[in-house]
């Protein structure tokens, strides 16, 4: 495999100025110094909190500075990691401000269940906010959220109990722990933000590391592919909403008590470009990229402040140049810098040679594959039976029926627009089935969830390799094995014991599959630097991950060089050895030949012929509809 | 009932321009102007005073520097940008950018306080027993000839099919000769008039201030997406929809509630036709 085939050209872009990913998140790939990662923000804040604290203007820069980071934290993580723009996000900090005090005024209640019950009332309203959100694109959802955010505050600024209208609540009670009074401003308060900071931190970085982050990241960068191994987007989704809106809310309740007087025109548009600002200048999506941005702003708006009161200016430039000038922001500049350092420069890619690296992938796939489906166990049947799948007028599968059952090779030909990728998207629940059967042993699979047709032993892979390009190859296998595995994400984030062990399980087995495919090599390099016949192997491995009884392969063989597509023959023929079914769509008559043990053929949506592929091709129907020989 | 009429196709007068422009911008360039808002201040404001003593001059002032503004946005904000890839998001960001920067420049320049447009047509007229001011009626007039003016650019002439052209796809639209990058201009020429227009509008039915960006900025966001972005007929449904509704809201509801109303009736059919209730087959193809 050490030849490289370019993308296909299905992949160049329609348009001229087709936009260049915009680089978030490059400091996923490992973090060597735990430790220092684990001590070093306790340990930042204890030295702020002691330096400043004889200066009461310093101590107030330090609190602010504390409470922005936790709301900056907040949106990195739903818009640096998860890629939803939510401008919701400021109305709801200034909600969870609100709640707390006007819980704690209204019912006597003590400030720290008032910031639990504020915590979570901001975090529902996330979720709420996600619920009818779903389908829409970035720009829209934007738009959506903006609109939200405006409402809501048309709406609370007309209660005024809850904001005290235009003039705002004053004298909020300050909290007390053990007695001691944690008046905002004063070094006490300080302490407690700290700890609050300290927390989020804290969470952060273990949703960095851990299979949340991954998730997240992959929800941003291919949601498609997160469906594809069996990980519900939706929930994912509902998840950086819920666990944001709750940090804002936090952030909020903070405020309030820092400033003791808060009026519902702070949470104006000048403080959503505020901390857009500060996301994205600091390093969308990076563990850091919040805290580098939050002192960027301190010192933009002291600029500002010195200078003369021309906040609009300075943020409206740094917008401007902040949209030409960054990739990664000032967290992915450090990282740079950093990697320059410690010598940890981008290593070259390692050479792969299959031949002389031993590594056969049919034997490899002998070894591991599909423990669950022993050789010689229960035979599985996927059936197909007067399949229909129309777009509007034009019915682009027309009942069709086929059977695989798993340790055979069943091959699905036919012209362009033949219905081959859309039959595929029916059984795999990503297009809309208008009529006819769909049976996984006798179970039928018709309106169930993509990522639930793939936990039930349906896996497949894509035309062009959908990967995510920002994780690594072991990440984007271990994606897979995180939807396996169970643990679910307080599991994740707490790192329980249980969830080392599925952590580490996990990683071995990615690593053999890796391993046994010979890109061991590369397991901790980025999937966006790798070839296209790399990014093939590493879609099927992906998929041996969930132990499928069924593949679907859609065109393996595009794109590939000869040596590379024998690779994949091979390949295939070891899956079914492995008594997993395989339906392979391809154009390659060479390949379909070696490779199937059954061929359909599909000509304008139906089915024009089936069996062993020297009889299917040797019928005149089936060389009219593809080489346009006369009948 | 009259009087409904009217405050709802006057609320719709104001809001057609902004939403033309907004529906313009994204199908032309992809970009969401989240600078209209600013646009929309700076028109008022400039046009008070630069018109103190001749409303006429005023206007007129005001209109070129609108068509000022849009190719300055377009040359500061949007093109370096699409020249480094940025994505779809970025150049929303970076519009957002240009808006602040119209905003201090109002501020600066015109003072932040509420700026008002002496009406055009002073005066009022008596419909049955409902009295109007003529400026309401007037606004109204405008903004269908607005409409009717930007149909037969877009629609009947060899521009408008240069426009539709670039906006499916610069790059075959450059293969037929069509000088991409200039149409490119003169949408966000014809988009800044627009929403000049639609800003002096409301500068001469009420006032306008710099506090009021984010809620002209939403309501043009949401009249394009309600109405279905990308088409003139469209951004004109969309309007009347946002308008009718915030009158309706006013008269039936509770007063003050227009953001609301808006957001509740945006959710709906993001719900119901997230593709917009006026996008057919053929009118969602013009530019």
């Amino acid at each position: 495999m050490s030849s490289t085939v370019n993308e296909s050209d299905a992949d160049l872009a329609p348009r001229l100025r087709r936009p260049r990913a915009v680089k978030r998140g490059g400091g996923r790939a490992r973090m060597p110094y735990t430790w220092l990662h684990v001590v070093g923000p306790p340990l930042l804040l204890v030295v702020v909190g002691l330096t400043t604290s004889g200066n009461e203007y310093y101590l107030h820069l330090a609190t602010a500075a504390a409470i922005a980071y936790v709301l900056t934290a907040s949106f990195n993580l739903i818009y640096g990691y998860g890629g939803i723009f939510n401008l919701s996000i400021i109305i709801t900090y200034g909600l969870g401000a609100f709640t707390s005090v006007w819980l704690e005024v209204k019912f006597d209640m003590s400030f720290w269940l008032a910031t639990v019950v504020a915590i979570l009332v901001t975090a529902a309203l996330s979720v709420l906010i996600a619920l009818p959100s779903s389908t829409l694109n970035e720009l829209f959802l934007a738009i959506q959220t903006l609109a939200f955010a405006l409402a809501l505050a048309e709406v609370l600024s007309q209660w005024d109990e809850f904001t005290g209208g235009t003039v705002g609540i004053y004298l909020i009670p300050s909290p007390s722990f053990f007695g001691t009074d944690l008046i905002g401003g004063l070094p006490a308060f300080y302490w407690l933000t700290a700890v609050a900071v300290g927390l989020v931190a804290e969470l952060m970085r273990r949703i960095h590391r851990s299979g949340v982050g991954r998730r997240l990241v992959a929800l941003r960068e291919g949601p498609r592919v997160l469906a594809s191994v069996g990980v519900s987007p939706a929930s994912t989704r509902l998840l950086a909403f819920g666990l944001s809106g709750a940090m804002a809310g936090l952030a909020g309740v903070l405020f309030a008590h820092f400033q003791m007087v808060i009026e519902l025109e702070t949470f104006n548009f000048n403080r959503l470009a505020a901390l857009l600002l500060a996301t994205i200048l600091g390093g969308a999506g990076f563990l850091y990229g919040p805290l580098f941005g939050v002192l960027a702003l301190m010192l933009m708006d002291e600029l500002s402040l010195a200078t003369s009161q021309a906040q609009d200016l300075i943020y409206g430039i740094g917008v401007l140049v902040l949209v030409l000038a960054t990739r990664g922001g000032i967290a992915g500049a450090v990282e740079r810098v950093v990697r320059r350092l410690t010598g940890r420069r981008r290593e070259p890619e390692p050479e792969l040679d299959l031949a002389t690296a031993g590594g056969d992938p049919a034997a490899a796939i002998r070894a591991v594959a599909a423990p669950g489906v022993a050789p010689g166990g229960p035979a599985r049947e996927l059936a197909v039976r007067d399949l229909r799948v129309a777009f509007g007028g034009t019915v682009a599968v027309d009942d069709v029926s086929i059977v695989v059952r798993t340790g055979e090779v069943v091959g699905l030909i036919g012209p362009n627009g033949a219905g081959k990728t859309t039959l595929l998207n029916a059984i795999t629940g990503d297009v809309r089935v208008a009529g006819g059967s769909l049976t996984l042993d006798g179970g039928s699979l018709l309106g169930i969830r993509q990522q639930d047709v793939v936990r039930r032993g349906v896996g497949r892979t894509f035309q062009s390799p959908k990967v995510i390009p920002e994780l690594t190859l072991l990440e984007n296998l271990m994606i897979a094995g995180d939807a396996r595995g169970g643990a679910g994400w307080i599991r994740q984030v707490a790192n329980s014991p249980r969830n080392r062990r599925i952590e580490r399980e996990t990683r071995e087995r990615a690593l053999s599959l890796l391993a046994d495919f010979s890109l061991a090599a590369r397991a901790n390099h980025r999937a966006a630097d790798q070839p296209y016949g790399v990014l093939r192997l590493v879609e099927v491995a992906r998929n041996l991950m969930l132990d499928p009884a069924f593949i679907l392969l859609d065109e393996p063989g595009a794109g590939l060089t000869e040596f590379e597509r024998d690779e994949i023959a091979a390949t295939i023929r070891s899956l079914s050895e492995r008594q997993i079914g395989v339906v392979l769509v391809d154009h390659n008559m060479l390949l379909i030949t070696s490779a199937c043990d059954r061929v359909y053929v599909l000509d304008a949506g139906k089915v024009i012929a089936d069996g062993p592929p020297a009889e299917v091709f040797a019928q005149s129907g089936v060389r009219a509809a593809y080489l346009g020989v006369a009948e | 009932m009259i009087s409904l009429a009217i405050t709802a196709l006057s609320t719709t007068a104001v809001l057609v321009p902004l939403v033309i422009s907004v529906s313009l911008l994204f199908r032309v360039s992809g970009v969401v102007n989240f600078g209209t808002g600013g646009f929309c201040v700076f028109a008022g404001a400039a046009c008070a005073t630069w018109g103190a003593s001749n409303g006429f001059v005023g206007v007129v002032l005001t209109l070129l520097a609108g068509a000022a503004l849009g190719a300055l946005c377009y040359l500061i904000a949007i093109y370096p940008a699409q020249r480094q890839g940025v994505p779809a998001i970025g150049l929303t960001l970076a519009t957002l950018g240009f808006g602040l920067l119209l905003t201090f420049l109002t501020r600066t320049w015109f003072g932040g306080e509420p700026s008002i447009v002496q009406p055009w047509l002073p005066g009022s007229v008596t419909i049955g027993d409902y009295q109007t001011a003529r400026q309401r009626l007037l606004v109204i007039v405008l903004a269908a000839l607005l409409v009717g003016l930007l149909y037969l650019l877009f629609d009947r002439t060899l521009i408008g099919r240069a426009l539709t052209a670039v906006a499916h796809d610069p790059e075959l639209a450059g293969m037929y000769g069509i000088r991409a990058r200039r149409f490119e201009v003169l949408a966000w020429v014809v988009s800044g008039v627009c929403v000049i227009i639609g800003g002096m509008f409301q500068a001469t039915l009420a006032s306008v201030s710099v506090d009021v960006a984010p809620t002209l900025l939403v309501y043009a966001l949401v009249g394009a997406v309600i109405g279905g972005l990308g088409s003139l007929f469209g951004a004109v449904g969309g309007a009347l929809i946002a308008g009718i509704g915030m009158t309706l809201t006013d008269e039936y509801l509770q007063a003050g509630y227009h953001l609301t109303a808006l957001f509740v009736i945006l959710s709906l059919v993001l719900v119901v036709r997230p593709q917009g209730l006026f996008t057919f087959r053929g009118t969602a193809e013009r530019v």
